[in-house]
């Protein structure tokens, strides 16, 4: 209960009252209790104040008060945080026997999270949205970033595919740096903890060590005085995430589980048996003018076959295999949580513990994790409070998909296997063993090898890569108040993760044939601490007050490597790195540190929650910036002006039950940038059996500095007829020095051909709406419906002298350029103008804009419509559309009928582009398996109106592998059902108090049961380039498709 | 009591300010700075070293089969882009990977020694007596880069001496300052080399073969074959003569083979080593590629086992390093396909006396010529055997046996397609004909290097 808040309220109705007449009465003493008018639950610590009497009480823990009155009839006004006010007229003694109070979504009287402190949510000027507990209860994640997809404006999430464990791209108001990181920065009970993919070999995603269950809510600072606290790490926003903590009462012991089940959202549709071998005969033929052509010797096959035949197994039955259900498999899951919290007046703890067990879309994909938490809050006198938090989680990850961080041409990409393996090949051996050649698919009955994996052997074997995580988030605080309203408190946080990443490739396997099995073992240390210590005072002079704040704080964190390859199996039955090995070699260690020392203060003011007003300053020095800019200074203003309050506002004020403008301006600085990004240094390395120093980086030692983002936000929130909500903000946010890669010309022989330094600029801007109502709200129905809707227009504005454009390579392909005036990572393509219905042929359009004709089979492969050659350096990319989504947001809608109820969440995205490069994969003319639709699709001289070239056999350019093309450029709009769920609470309580229940409720639900988009490809919602989000993305090149997931729990409390 | 609280607080905040420094000051625990490897004699060695090893990241790994797999002899069953299928094709192009990643190693070697001839004259002390052979040894690993720039990206000097080649960087690059720089010409680019090649330079060099250090390290003989081949390329067959026949100290061996199996011989004069720490892997080992006869095979039309003379199944040669796989002819010069520690030889005296042959030649010293190519080919083939009677050859016989040779003798170590660019003839492949105009010929210089440096034109 917010001691401000009720001790204001008391003075202003003891200030009121003054004039009313008190009339002398024999004093008697009426008990009563107040209770959750919902789960019967006494409230203890609601307070009862009687207006005439001008006398107060609070309820105890059994939710029992008693109060001094003289005469009847007595007014009570009751209030309880979170729960709706109440005024009774008491005209006896029995009509405070049993109060109940219902509970209050108003949003105005919660409290909101802020950095290093809380805030009432009336007095908030800046730009925070909160996602509390309730809302996400039934939405089966493994991690709670995935929750925020839909549900807080200004939240952009992209879930990069249906592989289990990886970690969403989450950008929030646009993307505020080029190449140094934009995911925000995640805090955790006031410990910044470390986020994103920490192991060697793996790709997992470090937030899924909290267990989505302990989280009491997660509040979202967006603009820079909301993030200035956390000044220079809050470039991309802050993410604060409170965990659940003891309450007093009685000890409540909760169960909330589930079991689902998950599948992919769509196949594709690849060619059988004999429509392959027809489909690649054809292609021969029409590059050598026959089929009966041996791809594997360049000439005639000598006994009459053809370059790809039927094959037959044992029974003379023709093979015809389906890859898709060798790789792709339906996932169950079941997750286990049971809770204890529980306390009295002076301690409070909660306990939890928690089970998770997932198998994922993709054969092989499984995560598992069991977690312990439990904090204590403990008052140990009247001065001083301490307390802590730990959570200890052990999970495992699995995965055969070597795709994932953005490799999408790893042979065992697992989804490509899928879609690109011959079908006439079986995938068993008579003996039941996978079949494979030297490790690959092997020739089968073609003359051309499938030199990809069999999926089969990579299962069977157990070529996994095994990701182990150990992590302990654990914090501790005391507490002092030395004298009323001055709190000194410290507070020393510590994230320590030890991560051990198994990375076998079996015999049987491509990348393990040639070796005879390899085996890689790494094993990552990494751990920060955070020590704060912080002044907060509070002062009350009449209608103004004042909270005012003021620390320091240190920061290390220290990251380390090794790990070591074994390869050559003595006996090849063995999958383990433990086994006997011939060989062993060492890989490259890393050791990397760095630390923070922050200085930090703010003020908050308010005149009676009408005018408020908060300033924040905070300074930082960070040791991977230059020694003469190691230290940076940021900080905020932001300022609210309650209209509604005001006496001229009066006859709005039945429309508009509140009305706050409010305006803030700050700077934040960015530290997601290498730990040594400022040093010049050699690194050592190898000569044959010598040691060698050659040069590793050149750095920019002299003036590296803070990357800022300057962020304005201006706004109003607002309660229409005390029961919508609507919170408006416009903000912009300029970022500049961004520390970039400056690339050096390649020829000038630096090492990574860049060189760090501050050169870029962006401006992110655009508009939030939240509208939130209880539509319905009767007593046995009622419909409560939140809407929030974010654009975005990202811009780079500079990037450095030398450079008026960026362009990454991803990995396998590059398909996007940052340049300025546009948004990052623009994709950057060949143009090209379909399929000339005459010849067949992709029409390429070359600089000058001429019409050239890719003809694979010729030597200069590009001729212009009248056979000249045509030069490939004349193609040039061009520019072919933005990769960010410029609006996205969600709608939810919560129903309740009697003990039925239903929550629904749209979530939509849309404005950007999608390269969808699986379409190459699936019309590929080489030995690559080909889909249905190609089939139907390619040119013939009877179907002249065709998507697909005329089949040529190698020809890797018309469909777009060897040179992207815009043809497959496609919008990426899209609206998707994400969660539904049905739930109903038992409330029998007769029943309930037979099982020795307090409340029983069990629910149906949905996840992305279906979407609504233009987009050909499994899912617009998809990013292959996960290694690089930003400055690659928009593109879905072999990567898996979403999951959808059914699931079935119940919610116990006893 | 409460003072006490305030003086605590103020202590701990004092306290951070006092151990801001280790916080703050965090090196690299890893690596050097420059100035400490310039300050001691042994790490000045260990930073040439380090530039060999940069250099065999390209020349020794994967760029090694670019030149094979661009001639006719090898042909490729891969069309994987990663495993060398573009340039096969002839079809490399401004951003294909082969194309930028070449061009940055063979740059990157440049640099760093131009960053430690740059350093080394400021150590002088330091590096005491070995001064000299470490100058000239960053100036030989220079050199061979430029060589290899010189005839990927421009044509030959024959075909025309002032055609743009590639920019000459010959001072160390540490800042954004110098990203533009123009080309300079075919001709300009072999005189910056024969300049780092001058006698004085190789004076300087040691003349010791077969030993680690002598083979895996520039000698003088290594900067002579070097200095042979640009004298080739320029047509200067009396200076490449006279480079020829200044090299001693090494000779045939019995049979080829015995150059790959023993690593250190008598015959073999730069080799990069290979090592358990550092070797090439799957897709850039030259074992990789050889070994399955599922990517690179012999070719038998278009290569040189479709001559009789050539293919000859006594011919050591062929008895012993082409062999097959999977239906198709493979050689077995590299054959270490699971640890991949088979070393890659760049120079070998066999190349010094087809060297010879071809200037002897060119050089109208037709008897000359003959006696260097016997040597060679009776090495592989008995005298008596030999159905090619060398001494009555006629001279346009003898000028494609000396080409068949040298076919037949250096396949798969990169020379085949730097022989057919020198001379300007056209590529003759299972997969097209490539003349000097076709597209891909040679290749263009990368969008990586133009998009930064805005002086390179076409």
């Amino acid at each position: 209960m917010n001691q401000f808040q009720f001790s204001r309220r008391l003075v202003i109705s003891a200030f009121l009252l003054l004039v009313s007449t008190v009339s002398v009465f024999s004093q008697s003493v009426i008990k009563g209790t107040i209770i959750d008018e919902e789960t019967k639950e006494p409230l203890s610590g609601a307070s009862i104040y009687a207006k005439d009497e001008k006398v107060g009480v609070i309820t105890d823990a059994k939710g029992s008060f008693g109060i001094k009155i003289s005469k009847y009839p007595l007014r009570i006004h009751i209030s309880f945080i979170g729960y709706k006010e109440k005024d009774i007229i008491c005209n006896s003694s029995e009509d405070l026997l049993q109060i109940s109070l219902a509970e209050n979504h108003q949003v105005l009287n919660d409290i909101v999270v802020i950095g290093y402190g809380t805030q009432s949510r009336q007095n908030v000027t800046s730009a925070i949205s909160s996602v509390k507990s309730e809302t996400f209860k039934d939405v089966p994640v493994n991690s709670f970033d995935q929750v925020l997809q839909g549900r807080s404006s200004g939240v952009q999430l992209t879930s990069p595919s249906g592989n289990l464990g990886t970690a969403p791209i989450i950008r929030i108001r646009g993307v505020a740096s080029i190449t140094s990181g934009t995911s925000p920065l995640y805090v955790v009970d006031g410990i910044p903890i470390q986020s994103g993919n920490l192991s060697y070999s793996g790709d997992i995603n470090v937030l899924s060590d909290i267990n989505p269950d302990d989280i009491q809510s997660i509040d979202v600072l967006k603009d820079a005085s909301a993030g200035a606290l956390y000044g220079s790490r809050a470039a991309n926003g802050v993410v604060l995430i409170t965990t659940k903590k003891g309450t007093k009462g009685r000890a409540k012991v909760s169960y909330n589980g589930w079991v689902g089940i998950s599948s992919p959202v769509k196949y594709y549709d690849v060619l059988n048996a004999q429509q392959f071998v027809d489909v690649k005969n054809e292609a021969v033929k029409n590059h050598y003018g026959t089929d009966q052509y041996s791809l594997s010797k360049s000439a005639a096959t000598t006994d009459g076959s053809k370059a790809f035949n039927l094959g037959y197994d044992a029974n003379g039955k023709v093979i015809d295999t389906d890859w898709n259900k060798y790789v792709f498999q339906n996932g169950i899951q079941q997750s286990h949580a049971v809770a204890v919290d529980g306390g009295n007046d002076r301690v409070q703890y909660h306990i939890s513990t928690n089970y998770l067990d997932q198998s994922g879309i993709l054969k092989g994909d499984k995560y598992s994790r069991l977690g312990t938490s439990f904090s204590v809050d403990a008052q140990a006198n009247k001065w001083l409070k301490v307390g802590g938090t730990q959570t200890i989680s052990l999970s495992n990850q699995q995965t055969a998909d070597r795709s994932r961080g953005g490799n999408i041409t790893a042979y065992s990409a697992l989804s490509r296997l899928a879609w690109a393996d011959a079908p006439n090949i079986a995938a068993y051996n008579a003996d039941g063993t996978p079949y494979q050649e030297q490790g690959h698919l092997g020739y089968g009955p073609n003359t051309v090898q499938a030199p990809l994996d069999n999926p089969v052997a990579i299962i069977n074997s157990k070529s996994f890569v095994n990701t182990e995580n150990i992590r302990w988030l654990s914090n501790y605080y005391g507490e002092l108040t030395p004298i009323k309203n001055l709190i000194l408190r410290t507070q020393y946080g510590k994230d320590f993760a030890r991560i051990e990443d198994r990375d076998f490739h079996s015999p049987t396997t491509v990348n393990g044939y040639s070796q005879n099995g390899v085996a890689t073992n790494v094993s990552t240390r990494s751990s920060q601490y955070t020590w704060t210590n912080t002044a907060n005072y509070k002062l009350y002079l009449g209608h103004n007050n004042f909270d005012f704040l003021a620390g320091s704080e240190i920061s290390e964190r220290n990251y380390k490597y090794w790990g070591s390859t074994r390869s050559t199996l003595v006996d090849a039955s063995y999958n383990i790195y433990e086994a006997s090995y011939k060989n062993i070699t060492a890989i490259d260690s890393k050791i990397s540190e760095s630390g923070m020392v922050s200085y930090l203060a703010r003020v908050n003011y308010d005149y009676d929650s009408r005018y408020i007003l908060s300033a924040n300053y905070r300074r930082d020095g960070y040791s991977a910036l230059s020694k003469n800019h190691r230290w940076g200074n940021f900080g905020g203003v932001s300022g609210a002006w309650r209209v509604s309050d005001e006496t001229f506002f009066k006859p709005l004020k039945n429309i508009f039950s509140d009305l706050k403008l409010k305006a803030s301006w700050g700077v934040v600085g960015n530290t997601k940038i290498d730990d040594y990004a400022s040093k010049s240094y050699y690194s050592s390395g190898y000569y044959g059996t010598d040691g060698t120093y050659i040069l590793g980086q050149v750095g920019d030692s002299e003036n590296l500095k803070w990357e800022t983002s300057k962020k304005f936000d201006a706004g109003f929130s607002t309660l229409l007829w005390n029961n919508i909500n609507i919170d408006f903000d416009y903000y912009r946010n300029v970022s500049s020095d961004l520390i970039l890669q400056v690339p050096v010309s390649p020829s000038e022989g630096i090492p990574n051909n860049y060189i760090t330094s501050n050169a870029g600029g962006m401006r992110n801007s655009g508009l939030e709406l939240s509208i939130s109502a209880n539509i319905i709200n009767k007593k046995d129905f009622t419909w409560y419906s939140s809407f929030n809707i974010t654009t975005n227009k990202n811009v780079v504005t500079n990037l450095s002298e030398n450079m008026s454009q960026l362009i990454t390579a991803g990995t396998g392909e590059s398909t996007n350029i940052t340049m300025v005036g546009k948004s990052i990572g623009q994709l950057y393509l060949y143009p090209t103008q379909g399929i000339d219905p005459a010849t067949g042929r992709r029409i390429f359009t070359g600089n000058d804009g001429t019409k050239v004709l890719m003809e694979y089979e010729k030597s200069n492969k590009f001729y212009t419509e009248d056979g000249t050659a045509y030069s490939q350096s004349n193609l040039s990319r061009v520019v072919a559309g933005n990769t960010l989504p410029t609006w996205y947001g969600g709608w939810a809608n919560n129903f309740k009928y009697k003990n039925l109820d239903m929550s629904v969440l749209f979530q939509f995205s849309g404005g950007n582009k999608i390269y969808n490069g699986s379409t190459a994969t699936l019309s590929d003319v080489r030995f690559w398996n080909n889909s249905v639709e190609y089939k139907n699709k390619y040119w013939t001289a009877e179907r002249t109106n065709a998507k697909y070239a005329l089949p040529i056999y190698g020809d890797n350019y018309s469909n777009g592998s060897a040179l992207p093309i815009t043809d497959w450029v496609e919008n990426g709009d899209y609206v998707r059902l994400k969660n539904i769920s049905l739930g109903y609470t038992l409330d029998q309580k007769t029943i309930l108090k037979t099982l020795g229940l307090s409340t029983l409720r069990i629910y149906l639900q949905a996840q992305n049961l279906f979407v609504l988009t233009g987009y050909s490809g499994l899912d617009p919602e998809v990013l292959s380039q996960t290694q690089s989000p930003n400055l690659n993305g928009g593109t879905d090149h072999n990567t898996a498709p979403q999951a959808r997931t059914f699931t079935f729990g119940a919610q116990i409390t006893f | 009591m409460k003072r006490i609280y305030i003086i605590l607080q103020i202590l701990i905040a004092t306290s951070l300010v006092s151990s801001c420094d280790s916080i703050l000051n965090k090196e690299p625990v890893l690596q050097t700075t420059e100035s400490n490897v310039f300050s001691s004699a042994d790490k000045i060695k260990s930073n040439l070293l380090g530039i060999y090893s940069d250099a065999k990241g390209q020349i020794a790994l994967k760029g090694a089969a670019y030149t094979d797999i661009r001639g006719e002899d090898v042909a490729s069953l891969s069309s994987n882009v990663f495993e060398c299928y573009t340039v096969y094709e002839m079809a490399v192009g401004l951003t294909t990977t082969d194309n930028s990643d070449t061009w940055s190693k063979l740059y990157t070697v440049i640099n760093e020694s131009n960053t430690f001839l740059a350093n080394l004259d400021n150590a002088k002390d330091v590096a005491g007596s070995s001064y000299s052979q470490y100058v000239s040894e960053a100036k030989f690993l220079r050199a061979l880069s430029y060589y290899y720039l010189n005839t990927l990206y421009a044509y030959s000097y024959s075909a025309d001496s002032t055609a743009k080649s590639v920019p000459l960087r010959l001072k160390a690059e540490s800042s954004t300052a110098d990203n533009n720089l123009a080309r300079s010409t075919v001709a300009e680019v072999y005189t910056q080399i024969l300049s780092d090649l001058s006698e004085s330079n190789i004076a300087a060099l040691p003349n010791a073969g077969n030993t680690y250090d002598g083979i895996t390290r520039a000698s003088q003989a290594a900067a002579r074959v070097l200095k042979q081949r640009v004298y080739m390329e320029k047509n200067d067959w009396k200076d490449a003569i006279t480079q020829g026949e200044a090299i001693t100290g090494y000779q045939l061996l019995d049979k080829v083979s015995s150059v790959f199996t023993n690593d250190i011989n008598k015959e073999v004069i730069f080799s990069f080593p290979m090592s358990s720490t550092n070797k090439g892997g799957d897709q850039t080992a030259l074992a990789y590629y050889y070994h399955s006869g599922n990517i690179f095979i012999l070719d038998n039309t278009y290569g040189f086992l479709s001559k009789p003379n050539y293919s000859l199944s006594y011919d050591t040669r062929i008895k012993d390093l082409v062999s097959t796989a999977n239906s198709n002819r493979i050689l077995t010069k590299y054959t270490d396909y699971q640890t991949y520690l088979d070393w890659v030889p760049v120079f070998r005296y066999a190349e010094v006396e087809l060297n010879l042959a071809e200037s002897y030649y060119n050089n109208n010293q037709l008897d000359k010529a003959r006696e260097a190519l016997k040597e060679v080919r009776h090495r592989s083939i008995a005298a008596e055997l030999d159905p090619l009677d060398i001494d009555n050859l006629s001279s346009s016989d003898l000028k494609a046996a000396i080409y068949n040779e040298r076919r037949a003798e250096f396949v798969g170590e990169g020379i085949r397609s730097l022989d057919i660019h020198r001379r300007g003839e056209n590529f003759v492949k299972r997969n097209g004909t490539f003349t000097p105009s076709t597209n891909g010929y040679i290749w263009p210089i990368p969008t990586s290097e133009r998009s930064v440096n805005n002086l390179i034109t076409d």
